[in-house]
């Protein structure tokens, strides 16, 4: 034996000890002697972001998410990242969450405001916060479709009622923008039917459901616009109401394909919630289903929830594999 | 300052070992208890210093009663008291050295130059100096149990229990052995309880001799008393003829 | 009826009732022992002396053979992943996996059961050799409380030093796999780090450590056990050498989804 006792032992304890501290903080991608600097963005919320993720500028990772805290007051979510100093961040920056991989991990980017400018930005309640969106998980697709269906439902009901010409305008305008997503949905599903041919029998239903549903409610909207003009209401309101039995069915067959992401379909929307809110108050109170239909709150909520597809589907359409391949897992 | 047994009684399950038993040592004497093998000798010997516990009876060890004392109290009292194990018992992975040194560092304010000093002196009385640095493997069965036996008086106990301490060793360690007990005794007025079964020895050392057998003390007195005895089963056993013993149970 | 089961299940019944009783009167006197040990964990100055030697043996000199271990179970694994993976998930997951395996579960729980066989045996055998020829005794004699001697620092070695022994193992078997990775996988330095930070969690560390500590006391404490109470000659201390291993293999496995229940 050549060192006592003790001078093993020490040695071991003290190498051990280090090899711990030093590993932990390797394997949490600790750069040691680089420079960093925090970073603040502002979100409503944070889908599934964690500490310890990758913050991104352009594709390369310059740092990494540090905390996540709510902001109690403004309710809100307060992340702060440290990034490497060298780093100068773009004009009016702006953070942007969304998934990193298929498994779930998560990942900030930042980005300048004019290259995503249609993204509702959480605007944050100090100079110091860079704004923040956080991107809405595939989970929710189902949710905003259920709740098309739902709001498509409620409409029909009222058009059915009562229908004047100033709010034909407003209507135009709300189906144009549904028209939109909708063609949108189509185009995806086609891009997205290509990459599917052998994946699960269940998504291939969902996805002829969707064409079938989107197709009928392209037709449905051409009429619309033209009946519009002509008052041919009834027929208005009968392909409505098909398209909402459509994408009902339509968001029941996503609901069963992304099955395991079912508990986040309950997470309601706060622009739906809201939505949903005026709608019963309406109801309830003196308002007059007419008054439904000139209230332009109707009008931008159908907006915002045309704002939330688009940005899913922004997201589709940047990273496709990202949610198709989630499936095959 | 002696060592007295009141009823102690012990059994291991159904196998009653010790039966009742009384035995006074009184201070400055030396008790040999003789008997056969397996008949609680050394089963009595350890209950002396608390390593088995008596399921009845009283234990009391320089006015102290074992059987009640903490843990504390009793590892105090073990100071005052130095054991002799039959085999030795040594700690094979220490040199002799270090076998000597574990007793004596249990003594408060005993400096290594004085530790040194002790051990150098126990073994010069076993007549093992030079063996300091040797392993227990490395020894004989006879060293060994000498040095057992220099490990016992190395921090000057008041009481010295030996449990077999000659036996298995020729004649002339045998007497070694016993006149070192002699000497312990005499020059240090320890008081020894001697377990042997070796009648020559017993003679040789004790002022007075008890005889165990089947769970109880048969016989106690001085070797002119317990060779002047008429019980053949004392006779059987200190004469060697166990023919008397076997007549006297049959 | 009951003759007839007298004659054909009465051995294997009275066999399930004594293992029972066994076990279950087992417990008690290990809880017992430990509650002992606990209490000469206050003599300090008794263990304090010996506490480095045990921690030599039972920690720097199980090195080597846990590292041997660990080197060789990061190589499989990393070979394993990769065959696994084959197409469908991208190959820095072999990453992923090495690393998570190895610090969750392969690390501890291989050095464990190695250690169990090395160390707890030979606490076993060795503390059952001196409870057989009166050396436990001779302590006593000497005013020595043999729990605080001879237990409780070999018990503080193996909760200290299995951790260390452990973390050395999983860094070793992250290595080899790395290595592995590079050389006999189609994967890239940057590729397999990043797989090994991406589900990468402090908390991994900690829980490594947490169950080799666990261990650590678990082969310790019943190799004690074991070899304090052995009762006879050399063949009992075979005997309690073998049931040390067995017991505190089995404990090791009990441990691990333990801990997998309640700290995951
Ligand atoms: N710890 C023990 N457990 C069970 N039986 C024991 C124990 N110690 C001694 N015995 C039994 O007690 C009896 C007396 O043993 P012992 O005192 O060693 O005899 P001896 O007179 O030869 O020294 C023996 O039969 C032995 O088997
Ligand atoms: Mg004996």
């Amino acid at each position: 034996m050549s060192a006592p006792a003790e001078v093993r032992v020490g040695l071991m304890v003290l190498a051990g000890l280090a090899l711990i501290v030093v590993g932990t903080i390797w394997m949490q991608g600790w750069r040691i002697g680089a420079e960093e600097r925090e970073v603040v963005a502002w979100f409503r919320e944070v889908g599934q972001l964690q500490g310890g993720n990758p913050v991104k500028l352009r594709g390369v990772p310059i740092g990494r998410v540090e905390s996540l805290a709510l902001d109690q007051r403004s309710a809100g979510v307060i992340i702060r990242m440290s990034i490497s100093s060298e780093v100068v961040l773009p004009e009016d920056p702006v953070v942007i969450l969304s998934p990193e991989s298929l498994f779930g991990d998560w990942q900030a980017e930042i980005f300048p405001r004019s290259r995503y400018p249609f993204y509702s930005y959480a605007v944050s309640p100090s100079v110091e916060m860079l704004p923040g969106y956080s991107l809405p998980d595939v989970s929710r697709l189902t949710a905003v479709a259920d709740r098309i269906a739902e709001n498509l439902a409620v409409i029909t009901d009222r058009i059915d009622i009562a229908f004047t010409d100033e709010t034909a305008v407003n209507i135009r305008q709300a189906i144009d923008n549904i028209q939109e997503v909708t063609a949108r949905l189509t185009g995806l599903v086609e891009a997205q039917g290509r990459t599917v041919e052998d994946l699960a029998a269940g998504l291939e239903m969902t996805t002829a459901t969707l064409n079938e549903a989107a197709a009928t409610a392209g037709r449905t909207f051409s009429r619309i616009e033209s009946s519009i003009a002509q008052g041919e209401l009834t027929r208005i309101v009968e392909n409505v109401e098909r398209v909402t039995l459509q994408l009902d069915s339509l968001s029941r067959s996503l609901g069963t394909v992304t099955g395991e992401l079912g508990g986040a379909v309950g997470n309601a929307d706060s622009a739906f919630s809201a939505l949903n809110g005026i709608l019963t108050e309406l109801e309830a109170g003196e308002g007059t289903l007419g008054m439904l239909l000139q209230d332009t709150a109707l009008y931008r909520e159908l907006v915002t929830t045309n704002t939330l597809v688009q940005d899913l589907l922004e997201d589709f359409q940047r990273n496709p594999r990202k949610y198709i391949n989630l499936r095959v897992f | 300052m002696s060592i007295l047994l009141e009823g102690i009684s012990k059994a291991f399950g159904s196998k009653v070992v010790l039966d009742r038993i009384d035995l006074e040592v009184r201070e400055g004497e030396t008790v040999a208890v003789i008997g056969g093998s397996g008949v609680g000798k050394s089963v009595l010997l350890k209950t002396i210093v608390g390593l088995l516990e008596p399921d009845a009876g009283r234990v009391v060890v320089d006015d102290q009663v074992v059987t009640e004392l903490s843990r504390e109290h009793l590892y105090e009292l073990r100071r005052r008291v130095g054991y002799v194990f039959q085999f030795a018992a040594l700690f094979d992975s220490m040199t002799v050295k270090d076998n000597l040194a574990m007793g004596l560092r249990r003594i408060a304010g005993m400096d290594a130059e004085e530790r040194a000093h002790r051990t150098e002196e126990a073994l010069r009385l076993v007549e093992m100096e030079g063996y300091e640095g040797q392993l227990p493997g490395q020894l004989s069965g006879g060293q060994r149990k000498r040095v057992g036996l220099a490990r016992a008086v190395a921090t000057r106990p008041k009481y010295l229990l030996y449990d077999e301490p000659t036996t298995g060793l020729d004649p002339v360690t045998t007497s070694v052995i016993d006149r070192l007990i002699l000497k312990m005794d005499e020059e240090l007025g320890v008081t020894s309880v001697v377990v042997t079964h070796d009648m020559t020895s017993a003679y040789r050392v004790a002022d007075r001799i008890a005889m165990l057998y089947d769970g109880r003390i048969r016989f106690t007195g001085t070797p002119a008393e317990i060779q002047a005895a008429d019980d053949p089963i004392v006779r059987g056993f200190v004469e060697g003829r166990p023919e008397l013993m076997q007549e006297s149970t049959a | 009826m009951f003759r007839a089961m007298n004659g054909v299940w009465g051995a294997p019944i009275a066999w399930v009732g004594r293992s029972a009783l066994g076990t279950a009167g087992g417990f008690g006197q290990f809880g017992r022992f430990m509650a002992r040990v606990g209490r000469s964990v206050a003599d300090t100055r008794t263990w304090s002396a010996v506490v480095v030697v045990q921690m030599a043996r039972i920690g720097v000199s199980s090195l080597p053979i846990a590292l041997f271990i660990a080197a060789f179970t990061g190589i499989v694994l990393a070979l394993q992943a990769s065959y696994t993976f084959t197409g469908a998930v991208p190959l820095y997951f072999v990453g992923v996996l090495v690393g998570k395996t190895m610090l969750l579960e392969l690390g501890p729980v291989l050095i464990g059961l190695a250690l169990a066989g090395r160390v707890g045996a030979n606490i076993a055998a060795e503390l059952g050799t001196m409870r057989v020829t009166e050396q436990i005794d001779a302590l006593e004699t000497l005013a020595y409380d043999p729990l605080a001697y001879l237990v409780v620092p070999r018990i503080i070695a193996g909760v200290v030093m299995f951790p260390l022994v452990v973390a050395f193992a999983d860094a070793t078997g992250v290595v080899a796999g790395w290595i592995t990775a590079i050389n006999l996988l189609d994967l890239s330095t940057p590729e397999f780090v990043r797989g090994l930070r991406l589900f990468f969690l402090p908390f991994d560390v900690t829980y490594s450590m947490i169950k080799a500590g666990s261990f650590g006391l678990a082969v310790t404490a019943i190799g004690s056990f074991y070899g304090f109470t052995t009762r006879g000659g050399a063949e009992a201390v075979g005997r309690s050498t073998t049931q040390a291993v067995v017991v505190s293999s089995m404990l090791i496995l009990v441990l691990d989804a333990f801990w997998a229940v309640t700290l995951l």
